[in-house]
């Protein structure tokens, strides 16, 4: 029982979770347009929603505080007040007090959190500057969180009619509630035919008296949505039986005046199975004026219309099903065992294929190929589960720019490209922090004042670019400014300073800029709240390399700065290109590698410290893994390069041989050996061996370090 | 037949009058009366009949069948109500249906008629179980609310 109360805790916290954060786009949207029913319908369905499950879980200080925004926008719903900017503003921060509250759960007397007091007192100076009634007298019971006339029809003819069922929960009238309540919210929704059903009161001796034995069948001709009417029972969700049906639309063109007989109405709510109804057109029993029509019409006719009929419900039920959310919540943790799985599939599969390849039994090859086959549209199904659009962190940024901008004195506007570009989940949670700190960057150094701007004679008002595309095995991010760009000279000056360089180091551009990554280095002449104590770019790197991706930085002085970032698109399993040196077995991540080619001894001249060695018509440098990792053995007379590209410059690796492609199911080094440099995880072969990821880019940094420091000396 | 100021009722003492003003366990105030004269029961409800009352109404009902008399229902002084009266009257149309027992409805007060216009009872004609056609919700029986109402229910046809 404790468990099953958990459960329902956590699915509230969670679903509530989620409706803030709906909250807060509507608000933002809502800044815009302000005159949008639609929208302060929803914010106040929001609202409404979140205010009764807080109650049902006992969080009173939350549903009270709600309550008093919800009287607001009711306000605001019936235009006697109208959502200026500081409304939106203080219901922003009220959202953000009440998503802490919810966070925190546990009921807090409001009394003692002052600044939910506070957040209420200006919410009620809002409610008391709101226009008074014009025409006819209003009845406003003073805790009536429902309105209490009917609600506007739209200007337009639209309407959909509903065929509503509703059964209350037998000891509805003992909680001291009444259904008749219920129906007449229904009718303030629109025109209502109501009829109760009276079947299930048994006679007198058996009955109990305080039960509620009714049902209702309700026809309800409305505007609303079909969420409007569930909002009208949404204290009984759950309880009640409640079917909700749309049976006709004004926008739907219908050929026939004619709605249906009325035996298939009745076959149609389940009142009555198409067997009965040709049963009593057998039998030409007259149950009631009910089926007196249908006795006109042949048995088959029936039959036909009723496949007909039958046809047409299934196709909007489609319909409903397909408008309605067809997904469903899992837990991450059963997502990442299921990963884990297909993981360890793979690898054993891998296993599989070596032995069939090695008893040469061609039916067991065959049976191994297809496993093969199988196993990889299943990696790749179950790494799409884990793939999610980037819109939704997207989105999350247009309140911190809304925020930031107002608090820096800027105008800043941001735009969004490729928002269903999916990346893995994990991916995208770990993306969140880096991009807030880069947006926080762009608003703070990069966007101009408005007036700095004129003066530049650009727009007052900034844009930040938030774009997002696949490309190869990776998703290319970019958050691009027009603002100010980086002062190259000013960060070289400061990189002296901290003696990070000399001061006649060479330096592309490029490198430049990257030094800014660089832990302490802040060209910020002051330090404001948000940024300009040195941390935040470093930091961004960090995250960056864990994901297994990097960062470029360009800009253009007076013009903009564009941020790139590449990531992986999946962190879990790669697509490997395996070799070996003496008995140890490596992989490289194939996405890095350009092409193998042979190592002959002649062609191995040293120039300036470095191997080089030539690749058509240019040069590529090369390390000795076997000298790198201290391989014992003598190499082979013929060595392999694997040519690796590293953002543009090759290197390469030599290696003894170059086994083949390998999906490999990475496995984390533990704590142990990720000092390592260059080496970024494992994997186990077919045959058990395991066989170290090598790190490209640390890998190819760490030696160069090495021979700069021997050459030196 | 006329109302009269008789004794209030119980449904435990096997059709005792006892007097006064009947106050249940929550305090609200139903006024009723059983009066018995030679074959009928009058059944008098008045003032506030909802589920908090339901379970007295239905004792005496029962009692009413348990005497062998015929139950006059007189229900023109009811000022509120709920569905619970609705059921009842529902629940015993249908017993007495079952049984081929008599009774009659006197007097149906407006704000009852309202409350059943309210909650979707009132119909073109009786449900499944009125074989005898007597359901006095249908739409032309229930009629003026202002005359009383003589209608008999139950027996068998």
């Amino acid at each position: 029982m404790m468990e099953e109360i958990d459960k329902h805790r956590l699915a509230f916290r969670e679903e509530s979770a989620e409706l803030m954060s709906e909250l807060e786009s509507l608000l933002l949207d809502l800044e815009r347009t302000p005159h949008d029913q639609e929208l302060i319908g929803s914010i106040f369905r929001a609202l409404h929603t979140v205010k009764g499950s807080s109650a049902m879980f006992g969080l009173d200080a939350v549903a009270g505080f709600m309550h008093e925004i919800e009287t607001v926008f009711d306000l605001v719903r019936k235009e006697r007040l109208t959502a200026t900017r500081p409304l939106i503003d203080l219901t922003l921060a009220a959202r953000d007090k009440i998503s802490s509250m919810l966070a925190a759960d546990e009921d807090s007397s409001s009394a003692s959190d002052t600044r939910v007091t506070e957040l209420m007192t200006k919410f009620r100076r809002f409610a008391d500057e709101a226009r008074p009634v014009g025409g006819e007298a209003e009845e406003l019971a003073a805790d009536d969180d429902s309105h209490d006339h009917l609600e506007e029809e739209s200007p337009d003819d639209h309407y959909i009619i509903y065929r509503i069922r509703f059964t209350p929960p037998a000891d509805i009238l003992r909680r001291f509630a009444d259904p008749l309540d219920l129906l007449s919210e229904l009718q303030r929704l629109g025109e209502c035919r109501i009829v109760a059903q009276v079947e299930k009161i048994p006679p007198l001796e058996d009955m109990d008296p305080t039960a509620c034995h009714l049902s209702w069948d309700i026809i309800l001709t409305t505007r609303h949505d079909p969420n409007r009417i569930r909002d009208v029972f949404i204290f009984y969700e759950g309880e009640c039986e409640l079917k909700i049906d749309v049976v006709d639309r004004s926008d739907r063109p219908s050929s026939d005046m004619e709605y249906k007989r009325i035996g298939e109405i009745l076959v149609d709510r389940g009142d009555l199975t198409a067997d009965d109804l040709l049963k009593v057109l057998d039998s030409r029993k007259k149950i009631g004026e009910v089926l007196i029509e249908s006795n006109l019409v042949s048995g088959d006719r029936i039959q036909s219309a009723l496949m007909e009929q039958q046809q047409v419900r299934e196709a909007r039920q489609r319909r409903l099903n397909s408008e309605s959310n067809s997904s469903i919540r899992v837990p991450s943790d059963k997502l990442d065992r299921l990963v884990d799985l297909v993981g360890e599939l793979v690898t054993v599969q891998a296993r599989l294929s070596q032995s069939a390849a090695h008893h040469n039994d061609s039916r067991l090859q065959n049976i191994a190929e297809e496993v093969e086959r199988l196993t990889e549209e299943l990696r790749d199904n179950t790494m799409s589960i884990r793939m999610l659009p980037i819109g939704s962190t997207f989105n999350k940024f247009t309140r911190l720019v809304r925020d930031l901008s107002q608090e820096l004195g800027k105008q800043v506007e941001i735009s969004t490209e490729g928002a269903d570009t999916e990346l893995d989940k994990t991916v995208i949670e770990r993306l969140n922090d880096p991009l807030v700190h880069i947006i926080r960057n762009a608003i703070d150094h990069g966007i101009e004042t408005p007036s700095a701007r004129r003066l530049a004679g650009k727009g007052e008002s900034g844009t930040i670019h938030l774009s997002a595309v696949h490309s190869g095995g990776s998703v290319i991010i970019q958050i691009r400014d027009d603002g100010a760009g980086l002062d190259a000279a000013s960060i070289r000056a400061k990189a002296v300073e901290r003696g990070l360089i000399t001061g006649d180091t060479e330096l592309s551009e490029k490198e430049l800029f990257s030094l800014i990554l660089t832990q302490g280095l802040s060209t910020a002449r002051n330090l404001t709240s948000v940024s300009g104590r040195g941390i935040g770019m470093d930091v961004v790197k960090k995250a960056i390399d864990n994901l297994r991706g990097s960062i470029d930085i360009t800009s253009k002085r007076g013009v903009g700065t564009t941020i790139t970032l590449r990531l992986p698109l999946t962190l879990a399993i790669i697509d490997g290109l395996l070799v070996s040196i003496g008995n140890q077995f490596f992989i490289f991540p194939l996405a890095a590698v350009e092409e193998c080619i042979e190592l002959t001894h002649d062609k191995d001249d040293r120039f300036h410290g470095r191997h080089l060695t030539a690749v058509r018509d240019s040069v590529v440098p090369y390390i000795s893994l076997r000298k790198t990792f201290d391989v014992n053995g003598a190499p082979p007379p013929i060595e392999q390069i694997v040519i690796a590209d590293m953002d543009g410059s090759k290197i390469g690796f030599v290696v003894d041989h170059v086994v083949g492609e390998h999906q490999t199911v990475i496995k984390a080094l533990g704590q142990v050996y990720k000092h390592v440099r260059g080496v970024s995880g494992a994997t186990i072969l077919g045959d058990g061996t395991l066989a170290l990821i090598l790190d490209i880019r640390k890998l190819a940094h760490a030696v160069e370090q090495q021979e700069m420091r021997e050459y030196l000396h | 037949l006329k109302s009269r100021q008789g004794e209030p009722i119980t449904g435990r003492e096997g059709g005792k009058p006892r007097n006064g003003f009947h106050l249940t366990p929550w305090g609200v105030a139903m006024n009723a009366f059983v009066e018995q004269q030679n074959d009928r029961y009058l059944l008098y409800l008045s003032g506030e009949i909802t589920w908090q009352q339901a379970a007295e109404v239905r004792s005496a009902i029962l009692t009413s069948f348990q005497s062998e008399q015929e139950l006059v229902l007189d229900l023109s002084g009811v000022a509120l109500a709920d569905i619970s009266l609705l059921q009842l009257l529902c629940a015993t149309h249908r017993s007495a249906m079952l049984v081929g027992r008599r009774f009659t409805l006197s007097g149906l007060s407006a704000a009852l008629k309202q409350v059943a216009a309210s909650a979707g009872y009132l119909r073109e004609m009786g449900c499944m179980f009125d074989v005898c056609n007597s359901c006095i919700f249908v739409n032309d029986r229930i009629g003026n609310a202002q005359s009383p109402q003589y209608s008999d229910m139950g027996g068998a046809r």
